[in-house]
């Protein structure tokens, strides 16, 4: 059934690979106008293409979530070009690496800017329009992270674990405003952005960090982009329309254990 | 074509649920005490009986949740129907009577009831059909817990410490089952308005009372705990198992 989405307008960042393209892709064809935000404009350019020669509608954005000015700008453009902001999913995120031995300090500040401080200016920017316009659904990116410690990873856990509680914070102040506030806690994921741990952890064999991450998921296998993406469209959609402040954890069983 | 059984369908969020879930193209079957039943007048349900006369598209079988015996004879019954089940809604529940309230003051009888309907309930509807979903090689048990689950609801000790042990039988069986492809997964509502909750949401400002504490201002309806439970029997999230659904408007995240 398409239409969960029909006449929204939704920003999805770093929707340019990953959960994130599976996302803005998920949204088009469920009738919402994507706008897809990412730092490097051929991949959300890709993403655009890949969704209008689908049959979508969809914009590309190009911003560092990172920058207060640079956010602002793009999510202008977007209610400028195709109407006010009514759903935000809050992908956008880097890894780090590195025990709080190990870490290095440049890469702690990194991961937690992106993280954190990219989901507090994309969220300010568009609950701005979400409270002139009646309000809307933010999604947040946490991560199973949040919930249990992951070795050598330190500065993302951290991250992810402010993100659940800005998430609860930000669905207590908005609710007034007819504004919902979720956070997805997705378990490892097979994306780009988790090859490198993956080698890492098989000592430099990827396929041995494969087999001995799948080892802690009841259910026998990683995640994929289409999982969280379809959590990500649920939340986003009416059929969430009780919940907020509520996360969310498609981890295959992981942290049941 | 998919079939549901969801216990305790006859009023409230179960009612709601096996509506939903008939039209999203499921064989729904409820399983209620019949109407004359022990308990369910005073709970405010309608009962298996007044469901089979108001629609005859449903099916019912008259069934208490507590009784071995009842139990398997009604899942039997919809295996020599219906041949498969591919989801179990654990919708039955009670909050146990307003006597039922503070630990020291609950009355024995009282504890033992709530958790015979919220626990054992769960437990012995999940264990006749688990021998099914597994030689299916898929199945979804869907377990109704409460936000009570995570956050102790003041003044109900039995309900509150119920619900912490049908959300941890969820995990329980998430993980011991996750290798034959079955997901178990719960629903923690918050405050909803059903024939359950309706003798205080009745009264202008104990309602208002309790909707002051949600950010988002009101109680649910039971349709918006059914949407979640058809989107989990839909197999849309196919990666979610073992999770705790928080659909409280909020009430939680304070």
């Amino acid at each position: 059934m398409a239409g969960r989405l029909e006449g929204k307008v939704t920003v999805v960042t770093g929707g340019g690979s990953g959960i994130g393209r599976a996302a803005a892709a998920l949204f088009a064809v469920e009738g919402a106008a994507v706008a897809v935000l990412d730092r490097v404009p051929e991949a959300a350019e890709e993403t655009v293409d890949q969704i209008v020669a689908a049959g979508g509608q969809a914009l590309a954005v190009t911003a560092d979530i990172v920058d207060s000015d640079g956010v602002n700008a793009a999510f202008d453009w977007v209610n400028a070009q195709l109407g006010p902001v009514g759903v935000l999913y809050n992908n956008a995120g880097v890894n780090s690496s590195g025990s709080v031995l190990t870490a290095t300090e440049e890469d702690w500040d990194r991961c937690l800017a992106v993280n954190v401080k990219g989901t507090y200016l994309c969220s300010a920017a568009a609950a701005r329009t979400m409270v002139d316009h009646g309000g809307g659904s933010i999604v947040n990116q946490g991560s199973v992270a949040a919930l249990v410690g992951v070795a050598n990873f330190a500065a993302y856990c951290a991250s992810k674990g402010a993100v659940v509680a800005l998430t609860r914070s930000m669905a207590v102040d908005l609710a007034p405003s007819g504004i919902r506030v979720n956070v997805i806690c997705p378990g490892t994921v097979y994306t780009p952005l988790m090859r490198p741990m993956l080698t890492v952890r098989g000592g430099g064999d990827e396929e041995k960090g494969l087999a001995m991450t799948v080892a802690k998921y009841p259910i026998g296998r990683l995640g994929t982009p289409e999982d969280i993406a379809r959590v990500a469209l649920f939340l986003a959609s009416d059929e969430a329309a009780f919940m907020t402040g509520s996360v969310v954890t498609p981890d295959g069983g992981m942290t049941a254990q | 074509m998919a079939v549901a059984v969801v216990t305790g369908g006859a009023s409230g969020i179960g009612l709601a649920t096996a509506d939903q879930l008939r039209t999203d193209g499921f064989d729904v079957v409820v399983l209620d005490l019949p109407a004359t039943g022990h308990g369910d007048v005073s709970e405010g349900g309608v009962g298996a009986e007044d469901v089979s006369a108001a629609d005859s598209d449903c099916h019912v079988i008259a069934c208490d949740v507590t009784d071995p015996a009842s139990v398997d004879a009604a899942v039997a019954t919809v295996l020599g129907r219906f041949g498969r089940i591919d989801v179990l809604v654990n919708n039955a529940g009670i909050t146990g009577s307003q006597a039922a309230t503070v630990l020291h003051e609950t009355p024995i009888e009282e504890w033992d009831r709530v958790h015979a309907v919220n626990v054992r309930g769960p437990f012995l509807c999940s264990r006749a059909v688990l021998p099914t979903m597994i030689e299916q090689r898929s199945g979804h048990i869907i377990t109704i817990a409460s936000v009570a689950g995570l956050i102790a609801f003041p003044g109900r000790a039995a309900y509150t410490a119920s619900k912490g042990a049908a959300l941890m039988l969820t995990k329980s069986i998430a993980v011991d089952y996750a290798i034959y492809n079955i997901r178990a997964n719960a629903i923690c509502p918050g405050m909803v308005y059903t024939p359950m909750t309706s003798w205080r949401l009745d009264q202008a400002d104990l309602r208002e009372q309790i909707e002051r504490q949600i950010p988002l201002g009101r109680v649910a309806q039971p349709h918006e705990i059914a949407d979640a439970v058809a989107v989990l029997a839909s197999g849309r999230l196919g990666y979610l198992t073992g999770h705790p659904l928080v659909i409280d408007g909020g009430l939680s995240a304070q």
